[in-house]
């Protein structure tokens, strides 16, 4: 027994050795969570304080703190298609829509989202959605589609438009009843009595158009292609091209409070911004954003834009500049 | 028993007689088969090679080469073309040195030429949607003179062609020429020189730098390029180890004739181990370069115990003839033991599997088994003709006629009481080594390729890579195969498999960004609606897919014809270890969660997929590698020894050195990995000669009737010096290698030199602090009742004393 201590000490550092040696593990890097600059963003949203965007494979991101942080909100169907537009029919009522006709909508501030449309069939993209009252709502996009709903997005109805099928990109109205929708290869319709009838437009340009902006009851500007800009201060009758300096394509725009003009983003990770008249004020290009398709303004003083890299926070003074 | 151990004394006996009677002849012969191998040895060759490094039966791997077969991209080539100069890139200078740089790399011989890609290459095509739709064409026109309004169109089309971050860096001040590498080339069928195509492409380097022009080179072929050069400096330290070594060997013997004959018949092994790779048709790769050393470092540190003993008995009046018997008779079963254990240790590296870790093991073991016909065998038929210099005898006293009084001072920690000192040190240093070594990594540590410096050209040129563009040299490939389904690219559960797979991925953390046919397609159907981006989604039926056709071309490396199987590049922010773990973890863990009928995802490739597969290989093999060791050496001491108390005093050191190692390791940031797994098997395998060589002479003296610490001292006077000398001596020569231009080599240097001394310590200190306290109550070797020489018949002790 007096050996003990030499069996002891034999004992523990075998003990040791096993556990030297035993399967270790690295320390493990952060936890995969949906990171809101690697996810494709194809529209933003400003409901009062809260930030909503939409994008690849369905999702649904929301922020409280001007775009510093991002959670993703439940969607009730997965079906992976990937959403184009998102708004806000009063503060608690969200719709988003997307591909496969796919339409979603939120009765609590964007938490959880129903379906409430889908046609995986066709398996073609709704590109927009627009209401003016928060109770009529159209959503609409490729080949012509156009869906209306009367019960604040719970039921949709399709309906035949004019435009030989063209993609509706863009639409936008006012209190008044007038609204226009741009699209495919020039296509501009234009309604005086809040949707009910819809008039072609004469084209003025054979490119595509991707949004349109209501800057007043008369003063109406188109986007599309190539930097391609158009001013109408007689809602469409007559329409003139703004030269932005660039021929990069623009595919989104966010309005400034205080009638201060718009902001439009594109490819190239290009902003400019007009003012209310539709006039240059400033143009500039950042680095590294990829294709922007979206802008919202949090405040007078900043902006914060999303596109195929993902959103983009605020902190960056360039953008700040432009939007001043 | 009795019988056996009598009768191995006697064979032992009788070889010596068979070897010392006809000495001549058989030195004859041996020298004969040295000067045959020596020539062979002008033979030898450096054999490095990409698939030699993968561990090939890993499922992993099984994947890997299995769709290496259609896509290749593995063991790529980048070539920078920096601007040092003012503005951007596109100045006819530039573009210039990029078109004849491009033009430079097809022609290197081993370069794939379709997958040569560059601004300058057909394969690079921009797009640009206008009003009147498609346009695409060359980035370069065709016509292109350096005009500025040539220069204009180049920069716009290269914005438009998709390509900053890949080919185009992102701050627009480089632009990148990509290639693959083909396995043999075409022209003569032999495997690629990755030697050659390292000097091709520094010819390329040294041909276009300039004061505005940097060249950057980064890639498995020029990694070797630069570790096989590193390996010329070689030579160089070998002959430092040389010289150190037979200075202090000098210093030890003071006696020219015993030093030269240590160092040839250490150099002998070496000889024989490269004269017979070549018959064997292997070669030497960067990681067996060590062999020699360890082998010359293990001749030189058993020919000292063997000329040791020679010498005592020449100084107790023996002739050279009668000493050579006897050292022969006294050295070559724990020196042969001790040679097998190190065999042991080699050999139990082949648990690895991967081919360049079997070279090594094959290589080591051979040259360890040659070294017991080299210094157990010639050494003594050298040394019986060998006069003992008159100075030798005068300078050292014999070591009976003066107590050592170091090894006299060391010998009370064979008392209990002192060995509890030494316990408790052992306890201190096991905890603090048990906490450090459970932070080592496995895998590499830190960007850049580890087998050179941080500072080594490589890895500047990598850092600058990494730097400017989106994706580097490591990627993940995950191979998709499809069963039953007709053209997969037009599926839309496919494509959103992938697609899901994509997106997924792109959010894991050390995910630098992802490439799938589901993300070109998305761009394609985009760009055929008006290049608007909201269409860039994988739609919900064939005929939207349909519109993204185009990118489901097998041109793009992602797909083959009709989509039957596809690859997803998972690009990643650096290789380390810990990097790889989580990502391929999460990898496995987005597949498990991906529901598609009819697809398989499998990993995985790229050659991230080859560390994931080898850092997997090398966790798994760590713990069997120790374990099959440990037994194995436990095993063989047990059999030698016939004591449980003996096979714990050699062991239980063997065990304190293991995790102090792995402890080293991780303080000085060496990972674990293909590369330094092996050290640990080397430096346990031969730090076990110390404990067997001390032990068997206890056992010895003790059985003579000594108690243990006259038992200890003796031993330590008779085989101690010798082990902490050649203990030292090789710790100092590969210790030398810390300073060695190749980080791989500078970092087994140092744990290998820590290893030998540590080795030592636990063997003269440990060693006899744990005997002390095993001897405790019935002593651990029981004395014999008669004296030696007559021994046969009697009882041998090891048996009594084993419990």
């Amino acid at each position: 027994m007096r050996q003990l201590i030499g069996y002891a000490m034999s004992a523990i550092i075998i003990a040791a050795v096993a556990f030297a040696f035993s399967p270790r593990n690295p320390t493990p890097l952060a936890i995969t969570r949906i990171n809101a600059d690697r996810v494709q963003v194809n529209a933003l949203l400003a409901n009062g304080s809260q930030l909503v965007a939409v994008g690849e494979r369905g999702t649904i991101l929301t922020s409280t703190d001007s775009g510093l942080s991002w959670q993703t909100s439940q969607v009730a169907a997965e079906r992976e298609a990937t959403l184009t537009g998102v708004i806000a029919l009063s503060p608690e009522v969200l719709v988003a829509v997307g591909h496969d006709g796919w339409i979603l909508r939120s009765s609590d501030r964007g938490q959880s989202w129903q379906e409430v449309h889908y046609d995986a069939q066709l398996g073609e993209p709704l590109l927009g959605v627009w209401s003016g009252d928060g109770k009529q709502v159209v959503a609409y996009g490729s080949y012509g589609k156009y869906l209306e709903s009367s019960d604040a997005g719970e039921h949709w109805t399709a309906r035949e438009m004019p435009g030989e099928g063209a993609h509706f990109n863009g639409l936008d109205g006012g209190p008044d009843g007038r609204q226009m929708l741009v699209g495919e290869q020039g296509l501009v319709l234009r309604s005086s009595n809040g949707g009910h009838d819809w008039q072609s437009l004469t084209p003025f340009y054979n490119g595509s158009l991707f949004g349109v902006v209501r800057l007043s009851a008369s003063r109406w500007l188109a986007y599309g292609m190539r930097g391609h800009v158009f001013i109408s201060t007689d809602f469409g009758d007559s329409w003139s091209q703004v030269d932005v300096g660039s021929s990069q394509p623009i595919y989104g725009h966010a309005v400034l409070p205080q009638h201060a003009g718009l902001v439009l983003v594109g490819a190239g990770s290009r902003l400019i911004r007009l003012d209310a008249n539709g006039a240059l004020v400033d143009s500039a290009q950042r680095a590294g954003l990829g294709t922007l398709t979206s802008a919202v303004v949090l405040n007078a003083r900043r902006l914060l834009v999303a596109g195929e890299r993902g959103v983009f926070q605020g902190a960056d003074g360039g953008l700040a500049a432009v939007a001043q | 028993m009795t019988q056996t151990t009598g009768w191995i004394e006697r064979r032992v006996q009788d070889c010596a007689d068979l070897l010392l009677n006809n000495r001549r002849w058989w030195l004859g012969l041996f020298m004969l088969v040295t000067v045959a191998l020596g020539y062979s040895a002008t033979q030898v060759r450096l054999d490095p090679g990409f698939n030699k490094q993968i561990p090939v039966r890993h499922e992993y791997m099984l994947s890997f080469l299995d769709f290496s077969r259609v896509f290749t991209g593995a063991n790529r080539l980048l070539v920078n073309v920096h601007w040092k100069g003012e503005g951007d890139i596109y100045n006819p200078e530039f573009l210039r040195v990029l078109q004849q740089v491009t033009d430079d790399v097809f022609f290197i011989s081993g370069v794939s030429r379709p997958s040569v890609t560059s601004l300058f290459t057909p394969n690079v095509r921009y797009v640009e949607i206008t009003e009147e739709g498609y346009v695409g064409d060359l980035v370069v026109p065709p016509q292109y003179a350096g005009t500025d309004e040539d220069l204009q169109k180049v920069r716009s089309n290269a914005a438009r062609a998709g390509q900053v971050g890949r080919l185009l860096a992102n701050d627009q001040r480089s632009a990148m020429v990509r290639a693959d590498l083909q396995d043999t080339d075409p022209k003569t069928g032999q495997p690629v020189s990755y030697v050659e195509i390292a000097k091709r492409l520094e010819e390329i380097r040294a041909k276009y730098n300039s004061p505005t022009i940097e060249i950057n080179v980064v890639g498995f072929a020029k990694l070797v390029g630069d570790v096989v050069e590193g390996l010329n400096t070689v030579m160089l330290f070998f002959v430092v180890a040389f010289v150190i070594t037979a200075l202090l060997l000098w210093a030890y013997s003071r006696s020219l004739p015993l030093t030269v004959v240590a160092l040839v018949v250490a150099l002998l092994p070496v000889v024989w181990l490269l004269g017979l790779l070549p018959l064997l048709g292997l070669g030497i790769d960067p990681m067996s370069v060590l062999v020699p050393f360890l082998i010359f470092s293990i001749g030189v540190s058993h020919a000292v115990q063997m000329t040791n003993a020679w010498k005592q008995d020449v100084l107790a009046g023996s002739t050279s003839l009668q000493a050579a018997r006897s050292a022969f008779c006294k050295i070559f079963i724990p020196g042969s033991l001790a040679l097998l254990m190190n065999a042991l240790g080699f050999a139990v590296i082949m648990l690895i599997d991967i081919p360049i870790v079997h070279e090594l093991g094959v290589t080591a073991c051979m040259g360890v088994m040659l070294m017991i016909i080299t210094n157990k065998m010639m050494l003594p038929l050298i040394i019986s003709h060998l006069p003992l210099g008159l100075s030798a005898r005068v300078a050292r006293p014999t070591h009976e006629a003066a107590r050592h009084p170091l090894w006299w001072r060391l010998s009370a920690l064979a008392e209990p009481r002192p060995a509890l000192v030494v316990f408790a040190i052992s306890l201190v240093l096991l905890g603090f080594g048990v906490f450090k070594a459970r932070e080592l990594a496995v895998g590499d540590i830190g960007p850049g390729a580890p087998e050179l410096r941080a500072d080594s050209r490589y890895n500047q040129d990598n850092q600058r890579i990494i730097d400017s563009y989106s994706i580097g040299l490591d990627v993940l490939a995950v191979f998709l195969q499809t069963q039953g389904i007709d053209e997969a690219c037009l599926n839309p559960g496919v494509m959103r498999a992938v697609e899901a797979f994509d997106f997924q991925m792109r959010n894991v953390a050390g995910v630098q960004s992802v490439q799938s046919v589901a993300g070109m397609g998305k761009e394609m159907i985009a760009g055929n609606n008006e290049g608007n981006p909201r269409w860039s989604a994988i739609p919900g039926s064939s005929r939207g897919l349909q519109q993204g056709s185009m990118a489901y071309s097998p041109d793009s490396g992602l797909v083959t014809d009709g989509c039957k199987r596809m690859q997803i590049l998972v690009f990643l922010n650096d290789h380390e270890g810990a990097t790889v773990f989580h990502v391929v973890n999460e990898a496995k863990r987005i597949i498990a969660g991906i529901r598609a009928p009819g697809v398989e995802f499998k990993l995985a490739g790229g050659n991230i997929g080859v560390m994931a597969a080898s850092n997997e290989a090398v966790k798994r093999a760590e713990v069997w590698m120790l374990a099959a060791l440990f037994c194995s050496v436990a095993f063989f001491c047990l059999l030698t020894f016939r004591s449980l108390r003996a096979v714990l005093c050699i062991l239980v050191p063997m065990g304190i050195v293991a995790i102090l190692c792995n402890a080293l390791m991780a303080m000085l940031g060496i990972g674990l990995k293909v590369a330094t797994l092996p050290v640990m098997a080397l430096g346990v395998g031969v730090g076990v000669d110390y404990g067997i060589y001390l032990y068997e002479r206890i056992q010895h003296e003790m059985a003579a009737g000594q108690d243990l610490r006259h038992a200890f001292y003796r031993a330590m006077c008779q085989r101690g010096t010798a082990a902490v000398f050649t203990a030292l001596t090789m710790s100092i020569g590969v210790g030398t290698w810390a300073f060695a231009p190749l980080k791989l080599q500078a970092d087994m240097g140092i744990l290998l030199a820590f290893m030998f001394l540590v080795n030592v310590f636990g063997a003269i200190f440990l060693l006899p602090a744990l005997a002390a306290w095993f001897n405790r109550g019935r002593p651990l070797v029981a004395v014999k009742a008669a004296s030696p020489g007559t021994d046969a018949s009697l009882p041998f002790s090891g048996v009594l004393a084993g419990r």
